[in-house]
């Protein structure tokens, strides 16, 4: 019985009016945003929105699967028909467990095309295993609540479940910075540890920003177990024990048990799971660390294409900030080096060497000749600094074609490859030669990876749409 | 008490409290088998906590009902087996399925032998057209949701039809339609129906027998007859009833 009413369950779900549409909007989103991330950091953008922020939603969701039947009076209908009830929440909840295994196939395509390009970074490996457990987790607590609530309408029941959803959601950023400010373990520190999103990073031992996590974890462990197993064991007993059809059938002493045990799933989190905030977080992915990455101005280097002007945002770290070049294919590139001597002065040497790191190669064009110059008015004190400490005012870029290969791309997108850049120069008058030496960062990226992750992103929702269309045309 | 009782329904004692508030009170009921039994009483006076009961839907406070000899209290799913009940309102949740999803839904459950075939004889015992059948819920009529519900509740062949205000909110044809749908159901399908209502006119056509609630407590059961050979005096007789005027001259099964 349990297996046909699961059946009969899982169909019914799909016939709510928005259900298909829904998925699909769910799911195109979800495609939109993997596809527009992998112009940037993919996982910090796409990964958490996907793997964290919607496992998070099926808590108003499963509030509302389990609320609703009440609330419409479909168990009127069902529980006249021989349907155990213990069978039927048996079968509630597995459909919820298969719309969350349903939810994690679907990203599967999206998450193909990024392994295609990249090696499987830490953070997505960790963000791959909290997605289920979240999902788990989401699933009993929000039955807990659909369980509690019995009226005749679903806002209740779901609009608690959202509050749930982003008190649990806020409570990660929140431990993220009190870590990271060195209050993880003092007792607001503490209260984060409320949210099993919280609980179940801790125990899998990842954080999304901050350097450290707990020294122990099988308190936390302990603490996920008992939230999750908790909820669904007062959730089964009350629907099951303590409540009829429609109605709440339980003795005083019964509300009170329950109302204890709702509040020992809050109080014994925060009480037993691990706070230990003393070992430093694994790197998240194998991305160089560059110092002063998003810095801007007061650079002297920039590049752009072939004969191309000097870019609009010039200059800082990022070499290339707004164009990004391919991975794993030669790009021809103009540096410009824009040097401290005002075009009064001429150059009279000039020399060049590049130190590109972590899979980036790259050659200059033009040997030890001296390279074209080109003259530039800077605006009023945003010119390059030159030796006596003025700004330049009317200076000399030099133009040196590169050539630039980046190989083992560690991000769909969002790759800085450092390069060290030292530029030797001398003008007229000079005793000495200048040195000009920057640690800088060349922005890469898939190139094809936006139109392969917008194409397997679109791949289901185009599914659920047309699943919408056949059964509004079967319908109507 | 075997299976084998003469009557569909047996009833006694049958309480059921919410907090301080006595909703039913004491009911007893002895309906035998076959018959189109009416329950009549205001809004509010315990006819819907009654089916509730008998239907394994709310457990009583107190008492003892069975249907076809089975506890409803001890032998849920066996009760369940036996009856089909119509409440008024319950297809209106279903908006989003079609009538053949709806009645497939519950020929599934029900483990009934063809179900697709079943669905379709019952649609076409209740009426329904068939250009509608695959057609949203939520588009129907409320006479066409009332038959959708009848035929949900007819899947499996019940024993026992409970039937809670099944013309609330039907213009008079439809009602007349209904009415005429149900004698022929009652006579079609062999069921006990247990028809529940606040509409004398509805009960006197329709049953013979019936039972009269007032504030949870059974005032009159007998033959509708015996309150009166026409209708005015059948509504003033009941008037009596409901207001407290007229127990002295009525009987009130124990």
């Amino acid at each position: 019985m349990i297996l046909t009413l699961y059946a009969e369950e899982l169909r019914a779900t799909m016939r709510g009016h928005f259900a298909w549409l829904g998925a699909g909007v769910v799911l195109l989103a979800l495609g939109g945003v993997a596809a527009a991330a992998t112009q940037d950091t993919w996982v910090d953008g796409y990964g958490i929105i996907a793997y964290f922020l919607v496992p998070l939603a099926f808590v108003p969701l499963a509030a509302g699967v389990i609320a609703a039947p009440r609330a419409n009076r479909f168990v009127e209908s069902l529980f006249t028909a021989p349907v155990e009830r213990r069978d039927w929440f048996i079968a509630k909840m597995l459909v919820l467990l298969t719309l969350g295994v349903a939810y994690y196939i679907a990203l599967l395509p999206i998450l193909g095309v990024y392994l295609a390009h990249v090696p499987m970074p830490l953070l997505l490996r960790k963000l791959l295993m909290w997605a289920p457990g979240l999902l788990v987790a989401s699933i009993a607590i929000g039955t807990l609540i659909g369980v509690l609530f019995i009226g005749r309408s679903i806002a209740a029941p779901t609009a608690t479940g959202m509050g749930i959803l982003l008190a649990y959601a806020a409570l990660v950023p929140l431990q993220e910075l009190m870590v990271a400010r060195g209050n993880g373990a003092t007792r607001i520190g503490g209260l984060t540890l409320l949210s099993p999103a919280v609980l179940l990073k801790n125990a899998l031992g990842f954080t999304l920003v901050t350097g450290m996590i707990p020294a122990t974890r099988t308190a936390t462990w302990v603490a996920v177990a008992f939230v999750i197993g908790g909820a669904l064991a007062i959730a089964t007993w009350t629907f099951l024990h303590l409540q009829g059809v429609e109605t709440w059938e339980a003795r005083r002493g019964q509300r009170w048990t329950v109302t204890a045990a709702v509040a020992a799933l809050c109080i014994v989190p925060v009480g037993i799971a691990d706070r230990n905030y003393d070992v430093a977080a694994p790197r998240p992915n194998t991305a160089p660390a560059i110092p002063g990455l998003f810095a801007r101005g007061n650079g002297n280097f920039g590049l752009t294409d072939p004969g191309g002007a000097l870019p609009f945002r010039c200059c800082g770290t990022m070499l290339n900030r707004d164009a990004p070049i391919a991975t794993d294919a030669d790009t021809k590139q103009d540096l410009l080096i824009l040097l401290p001597v005002e075009t009064n002065r001429k150059l009279t040497q000039f020399s060049l060497k590049l130190d590109p790191q972590g899979g980036l190669t790259a050659t200059a064009g033009g040997g030890t000749a001296m390279p074209p110059l080109e003259e530039h008015t800077y605006d009023s004190d945003v010119g390059p600094v030159a030796a006596d400490g003025h700004h330049v005012k009317t200076g000399w870029i030099a133009r040196v074609p590169v050539s630039l290969h980046p190989t083992r791309p560690w991000d769909i997108g969002g790759n800085r490859y450092p390069m060290t850049i030292a530029v030797t120069y001398a003008a007229e008058g000079d005793a000495m030669p200048h040195m000009l030496t920057s640690r800088t960062a060349v922005n890469a990226q898939v190139t094809t990876g936006m139109y392969e992750m917008a194409g397997a992103g679109s791949l289901l929702p185009i599914w659920c749409f047309a699943a919408a269309w056949r059964r509004w045309r079967r319908t109507r | 008490m075997s299976a084998s009782t003469d009557y569909a329904i047996e009833a006694s004692g049958l309480t059921r409290r919410f907090g301080s508030f006595v909703a039913v009170d004491g009911v007893a009921l002895r309906i035998p088998k076959g018959q189109l039994y009416g329950f009549l009483g205001l809004n509010g006076a315990g006819k819907t906590t009654t089916i509730r009961m008998l239907t394994t839907l709310l457990p009583p406070t107190e008492g003892c009902a069975r249907l076809w000899g089975h506890d409803v209290r001890r032998e849920p799913l066996a009760v369940r087996r036996l009856v089909g009940l119509v409440s008024d309102e319950t297809s209106e949740s279903q908006s989003a399925w079609t009538a053949r999803e709806y009645l497939g839904y519950f020929a599934r459950v029900r483990r009934l032998a063809n179900p697709e075939a079943e669905v379709e004889r019952i649609l076409e015992a209740v009426g329904l057209h068939t250009r509608f059948r695959g057609k949203l819920i939520g588009s129907y009529s409320t006479g066409m949701k009332r038959r959708v519900e009848i035929g949900r509740a007819l899947m499996g062949g019940p024993k026992v039809l409970f039937l809670d205000e099944p013309t609330r909110g039907l213009d008079l044809p439809a009602k007349r339609e209904m009415w005429r749908l149900l004698q022929d159901l009652a006579r079609r399908e062999q069921v006990t129906t247990f028809l529940s209502s606040h509409d004398a006119q509805e009960i006197r056509t329709l049953c013979s027998e019936i039972s009269i609630i007032a504030h949870g407590r059974l005032v009159f059961s007998g033959r509708a007859q015996d309150l009166g050979a026409d209708l005015d005096t059948f509504e003033e007789q009941l008037v009596d009833l409901l207001l407290g005027r007229g127990s002295d001259r009525v009987d009130v099964a124990q």
